[in-house]
């Protein structure tokens, strides 16, 4: 019997936001000839927090010095391979935002203690309005789970949340659903993010799912897991194609690209002038 | 070494079409444990050191803490697409956590012979006797061939799929951010660290560390670190947590 289709919430949103790139990314394998200092920014963060809540978990007090070496460190190795900065962001203005983030961040606790921290799931996707077994696996990873079982994602950004970005945030309805699905319970949900604003800044945005919107999330990964299953692969251009690690490559796909430049492109030259694009 | 006569297989190794294109000899996790129960075994444990996400390139890594009458034996464990069968790839991380244990038993009941577990790539003769039996069980589908015509199978009907990774691939941004992390906890920073790294490679660039010898060197630095069976506090796995 061939294994179920196992899909991932990063996929999920990958297609969403481009079944092109998708493709590229996830089928052809295109290794990423550089990438966008932000997102590389943000998993730096992402790993510091993480040990810092790992500490906690393990009983131990989190020094703030050792969460900033985390993050050091962290920073410093995504920096070996070619990143791509804005104009106004560089190498130093982001650790020294970074380090001021995080320093926020352990300041701001809330006082709940983790119970569990970089929670993986993977589970049968199941319609919870009708029961329907949907015939696809879906699995992801939970940043943060409080002892109130709120789960939390953590997220950096460079400004604070569009109106209804909250309601339709996939990340944390898929939580809900995979904590539906386990536990029989919609549980809280929350929206931590680090903001990489003048002076940083953290907003904490509670929320919850009705079971009306899991059965449309579940119904929407089941679609997007389809479309993939039948290859419907197409670019969709919008204001993320500035910052897209395949933009030479999508623009080869329309066959506006001459090849000898794709090469030159993928071995990391004139990675300032496709990111600006 | 008796331990060794006992434990031991005889394995194909495969090429990347599944041609067998030689044999290895190897011990199976099962009867590693066998050994290390009548040699007093204390407690097996094990803790996710990396989840597999798709920033990662999918790669988890498990820690194994073995503790015999002899002591405490630690050993990390990879697993990533590209190092496990097919159809393991949806269990990453119990491949690495696999893995992980069958070195840290290795270790504990001092046999010096790879596990089948660790290897990518081979699989047991047909005139080899099974030891227990499970691990034939867990890899019979590569017997198996998939063989239903569809487009989308990335199957060729050999009894081996082919595999995108020669073993000479570069090591990943997840092992590389490890490997500096790791670094931190000695007290290398930045600089200091990718200098460290370099020597300890013997290489002039990290592009050129390859993902085989990141892997065994991330097991190195956590064996050599204090706190482990070879005496120390730690400091470093608790670092990486
Ligand atoms: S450049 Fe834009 S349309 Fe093309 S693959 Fe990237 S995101 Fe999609």
């Amino acid at each position: 019997m061939e294994p179920k289709r196992v899909i991932s919430v990063s996929q999920v949103n990958t297609y969403l936001g481009c079944p092109l790139k998708y493709r590229f990314q996830y089928i052809d394998k295109i290794p990423r000839p550089w990438r966008v200092a932000s997102m590389a920014f943000g998993t730096s963060v992402h790993a510091a927090v993480e040990w810092f809540h790992k500490e906690r978990l393990a009983g131990r007090t989190a020094d703030m010095a050792e969460v900033l070496k985390v993050f050091d460190a962290d920073w410093y190795a995504q920096n070996v391979e070619p990143l791509v900065f804005s104009e106004r962001e560089s190498k130093d203005s982001l650790a020294e935002k970074g380090r001021a983030m995080l320093q926020l961040y352990v300041e701001s606790g809330n006082g709940t203690m983790p119970v569990a921290v970089e929670q993986p799931f993977e589970l049968d996707l199941v319609d919870p309005e009708t029961g329907e077994l949907l015939d696809v696996r879906i699995r992801g990873i939970i940043d943060l789970v409080e002892a109130d079982q709120t789960l939390v994602d953590l997220k950096t950004a460079g400004r604070t949340l569009e109106q209804g970005g909250l309601e339709r945030h996939l990340q944390l309805s898929t939580y809900a659903l995979a904590f539906l699905l386990q536990h029989g319970d919609i549980p809280k949900l929350r929206l931590d993010m680090l903001l990489k604003t003048a002076k940083p800044r953290l907003e904490r945005h509670p929320t919850t799912r009705s079971v009306e919107d899991l059965g449309w999330t579940a119904r929407l990964i089941r679609e997007v897991s389809l479309a993939i299953e039948t290859e419907h692969f197409f670019p969709n251009p919008s204001w993320r194609c500035t910052e897209c690690e395949y933009f030479a490559h999508c623009q080869q796909w329309r066959g506006t690209w001459p090849d000898e430049q794709l090469v030159a492109i993928s071995d990391g030259e004139g990675v300032g002038e496709i990111a600006g694009a | 070494m008796k331990a060794d006569q006992q434990l031991v297989r005889t394995v194909d190794v495969h090429d990347r079409v599944g041609n067998v294109v030689g044999s290895k000899d190897v011990v199976l996790y099962a009867g590693l444990l066998n050994q290390a129960h009548e040699e007093g075994l204390l407690k097996v444990c094990t803790s996710i050191l990396q989840i597999p996400t798709e920033e990662n390139g999918r790669l988890a890594i498990v820690k194994a803490e073995v503790q015999t009458a002899k002591g405490l034996f630690e050993a990390v464990g990879d697993a990533c697409p590209e190092n496990v069968d097919e159809f393991l790839a949806p269990h990453l991380i119990r491949v690495a956590e696999t893995r992980a244990k069958a070195r840290a038993l290795r270790d504990a009941v001092n046999v010096g012979v790879v596990s089948y577990e660790e290897l990518d790539g081979v699989s047991l003769n047909r005139d080899s006797s099974p030891g227990s039996g499970a691990p034939i069980a867990a890899r019979s589908p590569r017997h198996s061939g998939n063989g239903n015509g569809t487009a989308r199978s990335r199957s060729n009907g050999h009894s081996r799929p082919p595999r995108s990774s020669n073993g000479n691939e570069p090591m990943s941004e997840a092992q590389r951010r490890y490997l500096f992390r790791i670094m931190s906890g000695q007290g290398f920073q930045k600089e200091a660290a990718e200098n460290r790294l370099k020597d300890l490679f013997e290489v002039s660039d990290l592009a050129e560390i390859t993902k085989v010898a990141a892997t065994k060197m991330i097991d190195e630095l956590l064996n050599a670190a204090p706190g482990n069976g070879n005496g120390g506090n730690g400091a470093e796995a608790r670092h990486l947590r």
